[in-house]
């Protein structure tokens, strides 16, 4: 994370530079939509929810008072907007049977389908935990500043997912 | 020498390379030797496996292009706007029931800050605050008050109609004997 160059743009968007903010949004587009998309497992929820994530950070950026950093500041908004996020229509219940010895193109479906219903069993905050550690590489102290919980807590977040996890995914490993 | 159950609880930590220097050649000696373990390693390890494959088929690029150029017209309403919405409602009455307590009851008197981001746990997005002398009825009264931030509440509130909102927020101005 290469946090003073967010400092750099974000005052330079406050002075009125809008090129600015076009830098932001390309830094974290891809990363932002990424969670949006593990979080939801859907790919229209995860659009909406990266415009909604888009339109409060450049609606709010003039008031980001840099106590903390940009990145946690974002990643604040993403979290909290995801978890405040309900889905339209549950999911529908799928079916799958766990592969052979070999993994064939209908295997990899099925586990897609499998990982996707293990993660959206999981509780929000937990998934939300699992999520930013294991995929997008954050600490368990940055993921504790970012959803306002202690290290302990996200850890403890994390490994109650990974041992939900286990049992979701039982037939896969 | 340690049991099982210890080993098994540092196995996360140990796949994500979490452990001390110590700690690892410790586990890394035990696994050797325990066939416990080792099941339980090789289940977690592979479910880090299965995990590893779920990608992220990312939008196309004009999908990014086009949300940049929608933040900034002046007439973009968020799809959600229901948090301005009750902070709207909700801030007058909390001010105005602040101010009628404070001029009731002007003995023995607390003072409190309630901030309405804490209140939304959203810090950074709603800045309002609210201030005031106040004494210690107010503040169970207040906590009555809060439970109107509830999500449902909400929820509700957006459902109402221009009459219903009307409704709703007479009735909370009778139930803190505000004059409207």
């Amino acid at each position: 994370m290469n946090g003073d160059e967010d400092t750099v743009l974000v005052r330079d968007f406050k002075n009125g530079n809008e090129k600015a903010f076009d830098r932001l949004f390309e830094k974290y587009q891809m990363s932002l939509y990424s969670i949006c998309y593990r979080f939801t497992r859907n790919e229209s929820d995860a659009r909406e929810l990266t415009q909604d994530i888009f339109i409060k950070i450049y609606n709010n950026l003039n008031k980001f008072n840099e106590k903390s950093k940009f990145f946690t500041w974002v990643y604040r908004i993403a979290v909290n907007t995801c978890i405040s996020f309900k889905r339209k229509q549950k999911q529908p219940e799928m079916n799958y049977e766990p592969p052979g010895e070999t993994i064939s193109l209908g295997d990899r479906v099925r586990m897609k389908i499998a990982i996707d219903d293990a993660l959206l069993k999981l509780p929000d905050r937990q998934r939300m935990s699992f999520i930013l550690h294991h995929y997008e590489g954050y600490t368990f102290d940055e993921i504790g500043r970012i959803m306002g919980i202690t290290t302990g807590a996200a850890k403890a977040n994390h490994h109650h997912a990974i041992r939900k996890l286990r049992v979701f995914m039982k037939g896969w490993i | 020498m340690k049991n099982c159950q210890a080993f098994k609880r540092k196995i996360v930590d140990y796949i994500e390379d979490q452990l001390t220097e110590y700690e690892h050649e410790e586990f890394k000696e035990h696994l050797q030797r325990c066939k416990q373990c080792q099941t339980e390693y090789s289940k977690v390890k592979k479910l880090y496996e299965v995990l590893d494959n779920d990608t992220v088929i990312l939008p196309e690029q004009a999908f990014f292009d086009s949300l940049k150029i929608k933040l900034r017209q002046k007439n973009w309403v968020p799809r959600k706007s229901y948090i301005k919405r009750i902070i709207k409602i909700l801030v007058p009455v909390f001010a105005a029931a602040i101010i009628v307590l404070l001029l009731n009851q002007p003995d023995k008197t607390v003072e409190m800050r309630v901030s309405v981001s804490v209140l939304l746990e959203d810090e950074e997005i709603a800045v309002l605050g609210l201030s005031g002398v106040i004494n210690e009825e107010l503040i169970d009264e207040l906590s009555v008050v809060e439970e109107y931030l509830s999500f449902e509440v909400d929820v509700t509130i957006d459902e109402l109609s221009e009459e219903e909102q009307a409704e709703f927020i007479k009735n909370l101005y009778e139930k803190y004997n505000i004059d409207a």
